[in-house]
């Protein structure tokens, strides 16, 4: 989108006087170079995929024209048309965004609540904390997916196991997997496990950072607990939120590996598809490559919108200097 | 009386925190002390639960396979290391090799490119800044599904498929966006006085960037690059889609022992720990480093 800042000749006349004087002569013109190599390998990796992505997006692009064993046949917006038309993408669609949400405030809430416990306790559980965080990041998607399915497993699981011995009889040999919205949950357990040492690490940092001189002014001046959080803790909190924030939507919305693995590959009769998995199915197991293509143009450019959104509604409220 | 039940917490600190207030100004003397038991209760039974599916997945690599599938599970037994010496026997070397190559090449990569960048976006601001952090930012949407065919094609075509370079390469754009979006943040945390100190004082622009920003910056850095590495090690759609035999990665293996030998949790959960395990340890020797690289950047 914006390769305009690769061309440094503008860049001296845009900038105010003011500033200026405050920057050494070089800096506005090199400035640019120091961007350029990053934007460079950003461009060439990505910029030609994307561009053949919405070539093929705009033919009937199946396995016998990829192999070259037929010709290509042009369809425009056809394969996006055809798309729009179908059922089962609005109901992926609706499955992917509901999905997306919970994550996304599932992880927020549990990583921030973990990152005020961990702020609020001795070394030693602030160690554990700790220590179960990075065992979360740390574990590869494949096989923290496999773990979860084998705790939750209905008869080998750990989970009903001790649920069982708890008191909740009905939940011996219970199936985790079977119903569409337990499956979803399931996996959005897992995603939130997954995801949640980001948030926490990051919220943990910011309320380490927060000078005690602020809350205890606040707090002499008669702020009570909850007032403290929400006008003081919570503003300066804001820039690492804006950033939590987005990180999860964009991680939560591709979910792949783990519906992949613990659905079996979107569940029976695709219950449990999101739209990453169902355009990897069209793609490669339908071998509608143009259908495919679409979904991934069709699933950028709603994130793309959903992340632009969110940068200027918080743009208003917070500068990003 | 009303604000005063509602600080007395607080009042009770001040004699001793104004105090180091006053002879040591660090803010690490801040005790955060649990108001409540139930505040202490809940870390030590948050941080079980979240462990908890790590640690199953580290106990059941000690179990034979006839352990792992029981009903009720097994916790009570004779530990073994029969399964992780079937993995290795299986030849987990060259793909663990993979990678270690794969993530740190990438990693070193990423912050070589991502460090002049953020500073062109931060401290030399270009013109259009904004717009080009969102680029960075923007090249995240693009989910990996729909990109894989492009590459996998132009991969072939150059001759790079199933090739340790290449996937470092994808990593290394995989992981852009965010490096610069961090380093720039803690770049931005550098004192304009101190910049403009260093530039009265005659400091060339290469001192400038050695001796003030990078030692500045060094926490932050090392934050980040701890950061892509644990997502490139992590890595597993685009490891397995555009390698075979040369250049597979752990996550690779790993899911190679599913396939290939139908469910076997033990041994599954022995090779889930060795690929989690250098991940594990580097975040931990790095704790520090890592906490307090993202708290320079965190909150101004």
């Amino acid at each position: 989108m914006a390769t305009r800042e690769l061309t440094p000749a503008p860049a001296r006349t845009a900038v105010p006087p003011a500033r200026r004087t405050r920057r050494r002569g070089r800096d506005g013109r090199s400035a640019a170079l120091y961007l350029a190599p990053a934007a460079v390998l950003l461009l060439g990796v990505l910029a030609y995929p994307i561009y053949q992505l919405v070539v093929i997006s705009l033919y009937d692009y199946g396995q016998a024209e990829a192999a070259g064993n037929a010709p290509l046949v042009f369809l425009g917006l056809e394969n996006y048309a055809d798309l729009l038309r179908r059922t089962q993408f609005w109901v992926v669609l609706a499955k992917t965004l509901g999905f997306a949400a919970v994550c996304v405030v599932g992880s927020l809430a549990v990583g921030t609540a973990l990152a005020v416990l961990a702020s609020r306790v001795r070394a030693v559980p602030r160690m554990l904390l700790f220590l179960a965080a990075l065992g979360a990041w740390a574990t590869p998607a494949v096989a923290g997916s496999y773990v979860w399915l084998f705790l939750f497993d209905a008869d080998f699981g750990l989970v009903n196991e001790v649920l069982a011995g708890l008191g909740f009889d009905g939940m011996a040999g219970h199936s985790w997997t079977f119903g569409t919205y337990s499956a979803f949950g399931l996996v959005a357990m897992e995603v939130i496990w997954c995801s949640f040492p980001f948030v926490m690490v990051t919220m943990y940092a910011g309320i380490k950072g927060i000078p005690d001189e602020v809350v205890e002014a606040a707090s002499l001046d008669g702020a009570s607990w909850p007032r403290i959080a929400t006008a003081v803790i919570l503003p300066m909190l804001r820039p690492l939120l804006l950033i939590a924030t987005i990180q999860s939507i964009i991680w939560d919305f591709k979910v792949f590996t783990q519906i992949y693995v613990m659905t079996n590959g979107g569940g029976v009769a695709g219950r449990n598809l999101v739209l990453n998995v169902y355009a990897y199915q069209q793609a490669f197991a339908g071998q509608e490559y143009g259908q495919g293509a679409a979904i991934g143009v069709v699933m950028t450019l709603i994130l793309l919108s959903v992340t632009a959104l969110y940068v200027r509604s918080q743009r208003r409220s917070v500068e990003l200097t | 009386m009303s604000p005063t039940t509602t600080t007395a917490p607080e009042a009770a600190v001040p004699e001793r925190g104004q105090a180091d207030v006053r002879t040591v100004p660090h803010r690490r003397r801040r005790r955060f002390r649990p108001r409540h038991p139930g505040v202490a209760f809940a870390a030590w039974a948050a941080a079980a639960v979240f462990f908890s599916p790590v640690l199953w997945m580290f106990l059941t690599g000690f179990k034979q396979e006839s352990q792992a599938s029981t009903d009720p599970p097994t916790f009570f037994f004779v530990p073994t290391l029969d399964q992780y010496r079937a993995i290795l026997g299986r030849d987990f070397t060259p793909y663990f090799l993979n990678s270690v190559s794969a993530s740190v090449f990438s990693t070193i990569l990423v912050i070589i490119l991502a460090t002049p960048a953020a500073y062109a976006l931060s401290i030399a601001k270009i013109p259009r800044w904004r717009d080009s952090l969102f680029f960075f930012i923007s090249t995240r949407m693009m989910p990996a599904v729909a990109i894989i065919l492009p590459l996998y094609i132009i991969a072939k075509n150059v001759g790079v498929l199933d090739n340790v370079t290449m996937l470092a390469l994808v990593y290394t754009v995989m992981n852009l966006p965010i490096a610069v979006w961090m380093i720039r943040s803690f770049l931005v945390e550098v004192p304009k006085e101190v910049l403009e100190a260093a530039r009265i004082d005659g400091a060339t622009f290469g001192v400038e960037i050695r001796r003030v920003i990078l030692p500045m910056i060094a926490p932050g850095l090392a934050a980040t690059a701890l950061i892509c590495f644990i997502f490139a090690w992590n890595e597993f759609f685009f490891a397995v889609s555009l390698t075979a035999t040369q250049a597979a990665t752990v996550p690779v293996f790993l899911v190679g022992f599913i396939t290939s030998e139908g469910l076997f949790w033990a041994r599954l959960s022995a090779a889930s720990t060795m690929a989690a395990l250098p991940v594990i340890i580097a975040g931990w020797v790095a704790q520090k480093w890592l906490v307090r690289g993202l708290s320079l950047g965190a909150v101004k």
